[in-house]
C-alpha cells in the first residue's frame, strides 16, 4: 500500500501541471468580429479584463479591442497574439459579429475555425452587422452594461423574447442549420445609430443621452450560407411565426378609424408538408388587448370576435409576405426540403434540384387565435369619453 | 502482605512503602488497654470526617470491633485482611484503622471533596435543553446518568485500568437494548490495556479505535449527560473514565457527528433542516477551496461569463499562484484558531482584531491576496466550525488540504480522483462492526428516519436494527408494523 502511494505521488509530479494556467494570465475575449479588408480577413477581439489602473485594489476595468489581418481567421488571431501581452482566451465569447461583406462572401470559412478550436464554448450568439464594419459595432459602449459585448448579447436575447422580428441565434443552432442540408439560415443584424466615433468614447457611457448606440435590424436571408437579402420588419415577423421561434409578438390592427394593439401569448405554429409538396401551416395562440384608440365596447362578444378575425387576417398576411420573399430569393428558411426528405424519401430521391421546385410550392396558411384577456378596463377611454359627451 | 500483630509496625510498614510521604497522618490511641492506630493521607481526606466519626466512636468504647461494625456513623466501611490493596484505599481518601491483635483492618471512607460541582457544558453549549455536564468525579458522572434512566437494566461495569493510576473505567449500557457481544468486546478491549496511567478518556479512545490510521473519529466525545443517555437508549455503549469530564460513546458513525443534542429537543422540521445544513457545510468546507483552485488554474471554462471577468481582475497583480495563496490562508487561519483556543480570554479580543484586520483588509490592500480568496477561506472556515467534535474538525482540515493539493496537480480531474479516494476511504471504515457510512450505505430506512433526518417522534417508534436487536422504542404505538 505504501509503495503504491509513493508511486502515485511521484506520478503526480510527472504531470507537470499539464494544463496549468492562472486565470489572470489570460486576456479574456468576450466579443469577436470578422471583417474583410485588402489582406483578406480582419479579426478583432474585445478584451474585457484590462484593469483601469495598475493598483490592484481598484477593480475598475475597461475594454480593449485588438485586431489582426490575414488570409485565414487563424492567421489573424496569431497576429493579435503578437500585440497582446497575455494569451487570448476565447472560452467565454458571448457574441460574434460578422460584417455584411463577409456574409455575402459566405460564412463557412469563419465558422470552421470556431468549430475546430477546442477551448471555445460554442454557446455564443452570432449576428451580422448592417452598413457598418463589425469592428466598429463591437466598440460601441452602452451605459447600461459593463462592456459592449454584454450589451450586444443581452440586447439580442431580450429583444428576441419580446419583439417577434428578432431571433437570437446561438452557435449550436447555426451549426445545425448550416451543416444540415435542405435548410437555409437567417440571422439578425446590428447597425450603429449615430456617429461611430462618439460611440466608443468614455463620454458615451457617462452621458445620460448617448450620442451613439447599436440597434437591432430585422433578419437577413441566406442562400447556400451566403447573404442574399435583408428583410423588412414584417417579413421577419412572418418568418419567425412560421418557424415557431416566438411566443410573444404584438400586432397593430386597424379597426374603426383607430387602432387595436394586441399581444399574443403561447403562439404555436405547425408546418406540415404533404406528399404532393403542399405545405400546410397552422398557427394557434392566445392574444390579449394592450391598447385601443377607437370606440369599442369590450363587453360585446361580437366585437371581440371581429377583432379576433382581424388578428388572424393580420398574421396570415405576415406569413404570406414572408413566404413570398423567401420564394423571391429562393431561400428555404422553413426547411421544407429537410422535412420532405425525412418524410418521403422515395419521392425525394426522384427530385434533382429542390430549388427549382421551391418557387412552385403551394403554401396553405391557417390561423386560429383566441382573444381571451381584455386588459384591465372593460371600455376603451375613447368610448367612455364619447358617452359622457352624449 | 499479611497484617502484622503490632499496630505501629503496620503503620510504619505503610509509611515505608511510600518513603514517608509528607501527607501521611497517623495516630495511635490506647483505649481500654487496646492499642488502636489509624493512618490517612491528608491530601485526599477530610480531617473533619476523621475527627467526627472515627475518633468519637473509638475513643472510650468498650468493644471496639463491635462498635466499628455496628455503631459508627459512616456508610462505607471495608474490612481488609491483608495490606496488598492498602495504597489504593489510602489514595481514594479512606482512613485505615488497625486494632491490636485483630487479624483484620478497616478502611473507612473519609474522602475529601476535591471536585468542582456540576457546571454548565462549556464545549457543547445549546440553546434549549438540559445544561448540566459531566465532571471529574466518577460517582457524580454515574449519578447524572442514573438519575435520567431509572431502569434496573442499566448496567455499570467497572474496570480498573492503569498500572500506576488505577483509574476506574466504567462501561455503561442497557442490558436489553445494547448489543451484548460488542459490550463484551469493549470490556475485553479495555481490560487488555496495559499502560502506566489513564488521565483522560482520550487515552481509552485510542485503544478502542481499531483502524488507528484513519483520521476520522469513530468514537463520540461528549460532556453532556443527556447525549450519553440518548445514546444509551439507542443501544450504544457509554464509557466513563474517572477524572475525565468527557464520556465516550461507541460506535461513532459519520452521521452522528452531524448531530447536536439540541436536535432532540426541537421541532422536527427545524432539526431535519439543521442536519441537512450541517451536511452541506461538511461538503462545502472540504471541497470549496479545492474547486476554486481547480477552476482558477485549469478549468476556467466552467466559470459563468459574468463571474470570470471579475475573478480575473481580482487576481490581477497577486504575486502568488492561486493554490499557494489559498494554502497560506488556510494555514494562517488554523494558526489563529489555535492561538485563540489556548490564549486567555483577555487577550482573545485583541487577537480577533489583529486577525480580522490582517486577514481581511490589509492583505487585500497590500496586493498580497485577492478578495475572493479571503471569501473562500472565510466560508470554509466558518463551515468547519459547525462540528462539536474536535477530531472531526481535524479530519476535515486534513482532507481539505489533500483536496487542494490534488486540485493543484490535475484540476477538476484531480479533484474528482481525490473525491473517489475520499469516498472509498470513508466507506471502508468500520466502527465496532458497523460500517462507518451506515445508515446511508448500507441503507437502513429506520436509520435514515432517526439519524439522517429527524422525523416527528411519533414516526420514530423503532430503533435501527444495526444498533440493537430490541428494536421497539414505543411499545404501544398502534402504527407499529413489521418492516425495518
Amino acid at each position: 500500500m505504501k509503495k503504491i502511494l509513493i508511486i502515485i505521488s511521484f506520478l503526480l509530479c510527472l504531470t507537470g501541471c499539464y494544463n496549468y494556467k492562472e486565470l489572470n494570465d489570460y486576456a479574456i475575449a468576450t466579443g469577436m468580429s470578422i471583417d474583410l479588408n485588402n489582406e483578406g480577413y480582419e479579426v478583432s477581439f474585445l478584451i474585457s479584463n484590462s484593469p483601469k489602473s495598475n493598483i490592484s485594489s481598484s477593480h475598475d476595468y475597461r475594454t480593449v479591442i485588438y485586431s489582426g489581418s490575414g488570409k485565414t481567421i487563424y492567421e489573424c488571431i496569431k497576429k493579435i497574439g503578437m500585440i497582446s501581452p497575455k494569451e487570448i482566451y476565447i472560452g467565454h465569447l458571448s457574441i460574434i459579429l460578422i460584417s455584411e461583406d463577409v456574409a455575402k462572401k459566405g460564412i463557412n470559412e469563419s465558422i470552421d475555425f470556431l468549430l475546430q478550436e477546442p477551448r471555445s464554448k460554442k454557446n455564443f450568439y452570432i449576428a451580422l452587422t448592417k452598413d457598418n464594419k463589425a469592428k466598429d459595432v463591437l466598440a460601441i459602449t452602452s451605459p447600461l452594461t459593463d462592456f459592449p459585448s454584454q450589451n450586444l448579447s443581452s440586447n439580442l436575447k431580450t429583444t428576441s423574447q419580446l419583439q417577434g422580428a428578432i431571433i437570437a441565434t446561438d452557435f449550436n443552432k447555426l451549426l445545425y442549420n448550416t451543416v444540415n442540408f435542405g435548410t437555409d439560415i437567417y440571422l439578425s443584424g446590428f447597425k450603429i445609430k449615430g456617429d461611430k466615433k462618439d460611440g466608443s468614447n468614455q463620454e458615451n457611457i457617462e452621458s445620460n443621452n448617448p450620442k451613439a448606440y447599436v440597434e437591432l435590424t430585422p433578419l437577413a436571408l441566406f442562400k447556400d450560407n451566403k447573404l442574399i437579402s435583408w428583410t423588412t420588419f414584417n417579413e421577419s415577423k412572418g418568418i419567425n411565426i412560421i418557424n415557431d421561434n416566438i411566443n410573444n409578438a404584438y400586432f397593430t390592427i386597424k379597426y374603426k378609424k383607430g387602432y387595436v394593439v394586441v399581444e399574443t401569448d403561447k403562439l404555436k405554429t405547425n408546418l406540415i408538408i404533404k406528399k404532393n409538396k403542399d405545405v400546410y401551416i397552422k398557427t394557434t395562440g392566445k392574444a390579449s388587448i394592450n391598447e385601443i384608440t377607437c370606440n369599442i365596447d369590450l363587453k360585446d362578444q361580437k366585437e371581440l370576435k371581429k377583432i379576433e378575425k382581424k388578428i388572424e387576417e393580420k398574421i396570415k398576411k405576415l406569413e404570406l409576405k414572408a413566404i413570398s420573399i423567401t420564394k423571391k430569393y429562393n431561400s428555404d428558411v422553413f426547411a421544407t426540403e429537410l422535412k420532405y426528405y425525412r418524410n418521403y424519401q422515395k419521392e425525394y430521391n426522384k427530385i434533382k434540384n429542390w430549388k427549382d421546385i421551391y418557387k412552385d410550392i403551394n403554401f396553405n396558411t391557417n390561423v386560429d387565435i383566441k382573444l381571451n384577456a381584455t386588459g384591465s378596463i372593460t371600455q376603451s377611454l375613447e368610448r367612455s369619453n364619447n358617452e359622457k359627451n352624449n | 502482605m499479611h497484617l502484622l500483630k503490632n499496630v505501629n509496625d503496620n503503620i510504619q510498614y505503610i509509611k515505608n512503602i511510600n518513603h514517608n510521604s509528607s501527607d501521611f497522618v497517623s495516630r495511635l490511641i490506647t483505649s481500654n488497654n487496646i492499642q488502636i492506630g489509624y493512618i490517612y493521607l491528608e491530601s485526599v481526606t477530610s480531617d473533619d470526617k476523621v475527627s467526627n466519626f472515627l475518633n468519637k466512636s473509638i475513643i472510650n468504647s468498650n468493644n471496639i470491633v463491635y462498635n466499628l461494625n455496628n455503631n459508627i456513623y459512616n456508610s462505607n466501611i471495608v474490612t481488609l485482611d491483608n495490606l496488598d490493596n492498602i495504597f489504593y484505599y489510602l489514595s481514594s481518601g479512606f482512613t485505615i484503622l488497625f486494632i491490636e491483635n485483630y487479624d483484620k483492618c478497616f478502611a473507612i471512607e473519609t474522602r475529601a471533596i476535591l471536585d468542582r460541582g456540576v457546571s454548565e457544558a462549556s464545549s457543547e453549549p445549546i440553546v434549549r435543553g438540559p445544561k448540566d455536564s459531566f465532571t471529574e468525579n466518577n460517582a457524580i458522572n454515574l449519578g447524572l446518568i442514573r438519575k435520567r434512566i431509572k431502569d434496573s437494566n442499566l448496567i455499570f461495569d467497572e474496570v480498573k485500568v492503569g498500572k500506576r493510576s488505577k483509574t476506574k473505567v466504567t462501561v455503561a449500557y442497557i442490558k436489553d437494548i445494547a448489543n451484548l457481544k460488542s459490550v463484551v468486546k469493549v470490556i475485553e478491549n479495555i481490560k487488555c490495556i496495559n499502560i502506566d496511567g489513564i488521565l483522560d478518556s482520550g487515552y481509552i479512545r485510542e485503544f478502542l479505535k481499531k483502524q488507528t490510521n484513519s483520521v476520522f473519529p469513530q468514537v463520540i466525545n461528549t460532556e453532556r449527560p443527556d447525549l450519553a443517555c440518548t445514546s444509551l437508549l439507542d443501544g450504544k455503549i457509554v464509557i466513563l473514565v474517572e477524572n475525565s469530564p468527557y464520556a465516550l460513546i461507541i460506535p461513532g458513525l459519520l452521521i452522528d457527528f452531524f448531530h447536536s443534542p439540541e436536535d432532540n429537543y426541537q421541532n422536527a422540521y427545524n432539526a431535519t433542516f439543521l442536519r441537512i445544513l450541517r451536511i452541506m457545510c461538511f461538503i462545502i468546507t472540504i471541497s470549496v477551496p479545492a474547486l476554486y483552485v481547480a477552476l482558477m488554474t485549469f478549468n476556467p471554462e466552467i466559470i459563468p461569463n459574468e463571474l470570470l471577468i471579475s475573478l480575473a481582475l481580482q487576481r490581477d497583480g497577486v504575486p502568488f499562484p492561486t493554490a499557494l495563496e489559498i494554502l497560506i490562508f488556510v494555514i494562517t487561519f488554523e494558526i489563529l484558531r489555535q492561538a485563540d483556543i489556548h490564549s486567555p480570554t483577555v487577550s482573545g479580543s485583541a487577537m480577533n482584531i489583529v486577525g480580522a484586520i490582517i486577514l481581511g483588509d490589509a492583505a487585500v490592500n497590500a496586493g498580497l491576496v485577492s478578495p475572493i480568496a479571503i471569501i473562500i477561506v472565510a466560508v470554509t472556515s466558518i463551515c468547519e466550525l459547525i462540528f462539536y467534535d474536535v477530531d472531526m474538525i481535524n479530519a476535515v482540515r486534513l482532507w481539505r488540504i489533500i483536496f487542494i493539493i490534488s486540485a493543484l496537480f490535475l484540476g477538476i480531474i484531480g479533484f474528482l480522483c481525490c473525491l473517489f479516494v475520499f469516498i472509498t476511504k470513508l466507506s471502508s471504515l468500520v466502527s465496532f462492526d458497523i460500517p462507518y457510512l451506515t445508515p446511508l450505505s448500507p441503507t437502513s430506512l429506520t436509520g435514515i428516519k432517526n439519524y439522517l433526518l429527524r422525523l416527528n417522534r411519533k414516526f420514530l417508534y423503532r430503533r435501527p436494527k444495526y444498533l440493537s436487536k430490541n428494536s421497539r422504542k414505543m411499545v404501544n404505538y398502534e402504527k407499529d408494523s413489521d418492516y425495518n
